[in-house]
């Protein structure tokens, strides 16, 4: 009976998403999404891919930008329709159903001002991590800037320590709560820069391991990497 | 030697943990030296799977592509929707798989039918779905067979491997749970942990053997053949009646939290506490019912059942019908790949574990008056015919 009520406690995952994400990196992450707000202006074309519910573009609505928000979730992507449309903005915002590695066929080349992405790298390998950046780098214009949020693998052999212990520990209550186990990634700085990019800045917090990349696409670059 | 004690407990451990996600890399692998007309396999990102498939596929010439399904078993992600057409599309863009094969074709577990839309699929892509074998033990003759099924591997099974597998991972679970209370009663939790691996152990072996639960009779027979073999020990080793009451009422909960957990946590029923309370069985609530006006006779639901429920009729009327509604454990896979919605429920409740069917409540609460004279399809017998179930004439 144990097994069958975690059962359906787990099945009830998606509807606990934002507040499990919350409670589980204490609160960072709204600190994080408030941050990567700030970088925006008003008359920006964003993108954010992997928006879920969309509290990151509705941050960037009321900041006057036009957000266009993927995700592969319907379920996600109404709740995030719903948000925007509570707040009277949903007329400059644009919701796409689709997978991720499906940028260029959905999106022009070089419209974008900006592409977001928090917490929607982290479950992909470097190739396909590689592959999202690169077509990212084809729909940003140049001078365009990309915008990373996410949990990144520590460097530091101390930071890595404490991370680990902190993981051991969380791993089990984290399951019970997001129904997945969240991995650092590790290189997403170098791929950033393979895939084009030019570093602008990075930010990391103490005691967890979520660093704020922000990069561009610099005007005088080598063409754009992917052929399709 | 250490290669195998390594492999032994790294197999040991996710047996151990299954019920938590440990995800597989994603991405291509290469197995032997396919050519560009080699099969490709699909595979979530389960980690014990996909080490399972690439011990299975040695020594053949195919590609695996591990695609996402958030380190989970593909039949728990697909109805969940974190298995979806999108995860394959994902995987056949990073991998570039149209440069890989000349075909256009990739095989994907059944089990994952219930999230994935093959005409998405197949319009994003120009990859066709080929469902697999329900079984790995089957894989091998799968594709000694050129890739095809043959009837036995349509079906869910629970082989006894599967069963033991199942019992020591849930008992582990339970353990975990109680694993605090070592360090007040360290005696009592032991046994008490011991004696749920016994019992589950004991039941998932003999599982085929027990009488199926009608009228809660399995899980009677269960509780009594367990309750008088215990007392029997207690006679014999002279327990005092204080420690027999406690270990039986010990028993009985853990017969307990088994006979609810037999309630979905096999690949054989899928009901619900609330149904084997009333009714004492493990039937599913839905109970599907083909419109044979919308049925287009593609037969997609017999490809993806794994409980031989439906059945093509092969008369002057080309259509598919369910003979089988009793059998089924509500995966809702039918549902999912029927083109026209022809599938009608004959209860309009499910489980309410699926949510990879947007319009699920919508479809299962239609009124289905109209398809009464369906239900004389049910219980007829039928025969195979070019691998497919066809009700005899």
């Amino acid at each position: 009976m144990l097994m069958y009520g975690w059962m359906k406690w787990v099945e009830l995952a998606p509807q606990r998403y934002d507040w499990a994400v919350t409670l589980l990196t204490g609160g960072r992450v709204n600190h994080i999404k408030d941050k990567i707000a700030e970088k925006i202006n008003s008359g920006d074309r964003v993108l954010d891919i992997g928006c879920g519910t969309g509290t990151l573009a509705l941050r960037f609505l009321k900041k006057g930008a036009r957000v266009d928000g993927l995700d592969s979730s319907r379920a996600m992507l109404e709740k995030a329709g719903a948000l925007a449309a509570a707040a009277g903005l949903d007329r400059q915002l644009r919701l796409v159903h689709d997978s991720i590695t499906r940028l260029p066929v959905r999106f022009p080349d070089q419209q974008f001002d900006v592409i977001t992405a928090t917490l929607a790298l982290g479950e992909f390998s470097a190739e396909y991590r590689n592959f999202i950046l690169r077509d990212c780098h084809l729909l940003l214009r140049p001078g365009g800037r990309l915008i990373i949020a996410d949990e990144i693998y520590p460097e530091n052999p101390f930071a890595r320590f404490i991370y680990f212990s902190l993981m051991i520990g969380f791993w089990i209550p984290q399951f019970l709560i997001l129904r997945r186990v969240i991995f650092p990634i590790k290189g997403l700085s170098a791929s950033v820069v393979e895939s084009g990019f030019a570093i602008l800045s990075s930010k990391t917090w103490p005691i967890n391991s979520l660093q704020l990349l922000c990069a561009e696409k610099p005007f005088d670059h080598s063409p754009d990497l992917r052929v399709d | 030697m250490f290669q195998v004690l390594k492999d032994f407990s790294w197999q040991a451990f996710h047996i151990l943990f299954r019920y938590f996600n440990f995800p597989h890399e994603l991405g291509l692998i290469t197995i032997g030296n396919p050519g560009p007309e080699a099969p490709v396999f699909i595979s979530g990102n389960y980690s014990l799977t996909v080490k399972r498939l690439q011990n299975r596929l040695r020594g053949r010439d195919c590609f695996l592509l591990v695609a996402n399904s958030r380190g989970s078993n593909v039949w728990c992600a697909a109805g969940m929707n974190e298995f979806t057409e999108h995860d394959l599309v994902d995987a056949i863009n990073v991998s570039n798989l149209y440069s890989l094969v000349n075909h256009r074709r990739i095989i994907v577990p059944v089990y994952a039918a219930v999230g994935i839309d093959c005409a998405a699929l197949r319009s994003k892509t120009g990859f066709n779905v080929k469902w697999g074998p329900t079984h790995l033990n089957d894989l091998d003759r799968y594709i000694d067979n050129d890739c095809k099924r043959s009837p036995d591997m349509y079906d869910a099974r629970f082989e006894l491997w599967d069963r033991v597998e199942q019992a020591l991972s849930t008992s582990w679970s339970y353990g975990l749970t109680i694993v605090l209370g070592l360090f007040i009663w360290p005696v009592f939790i032991l046994k008490a942990l011991g004696l749920t691996f016994v019992v589950y152990l004991l039941v998932y072996c003999f599982l085929p053997l027990l009488p199926e639960e009608r009228q809660w009779r399995r899980s009677a027979i269960v509780c009594l053949g367990l309750a008088a073999a215990m007392l029997l020990a207690g006679l014999i080793g002279q327990w005092s009646l204080a420690d027999l009451l406690i270990w039986e009422a010990v028993l009985l909960i853990i017969v307990l939290l088994l006979v609810t957990d037999l309630c979905g946590s096999t690949p054989l029923y899928k009901s619900t506490i609330k149904h084997w309370l009333l009714q004492g069985d493990y039937s599913s609530d839905f109970s599907p019912v083909i419109d044979p006006d919308l049925c287009i006779n593609c037969i997609q639901c017999i490809l993806v059942c794994p409980r031989n429920v439906f059945a093509a009729v092969r008369g002057e009327l080309k259509t598919v019908v369910a003979v089988n509604p009793g059998q089924c454990e509500e995966c809702l896979a039918c549902l999912k790949q029927c083109p026209t919605d022809a599938i009608y429920s004959r209860v309009g409740t499910t489980k309410g574990d699926i949510k990879s069917i947007e319009n699920l409540s919508q479809l299962v609460t239609r009124d289905h008056s109209h398809l009464r004279n369906e239900d004389h399809w049910i219980g007829r017998e039928t025969s195979f015919r070019k691998n497919i179930p066809v009700v005899l004439e």
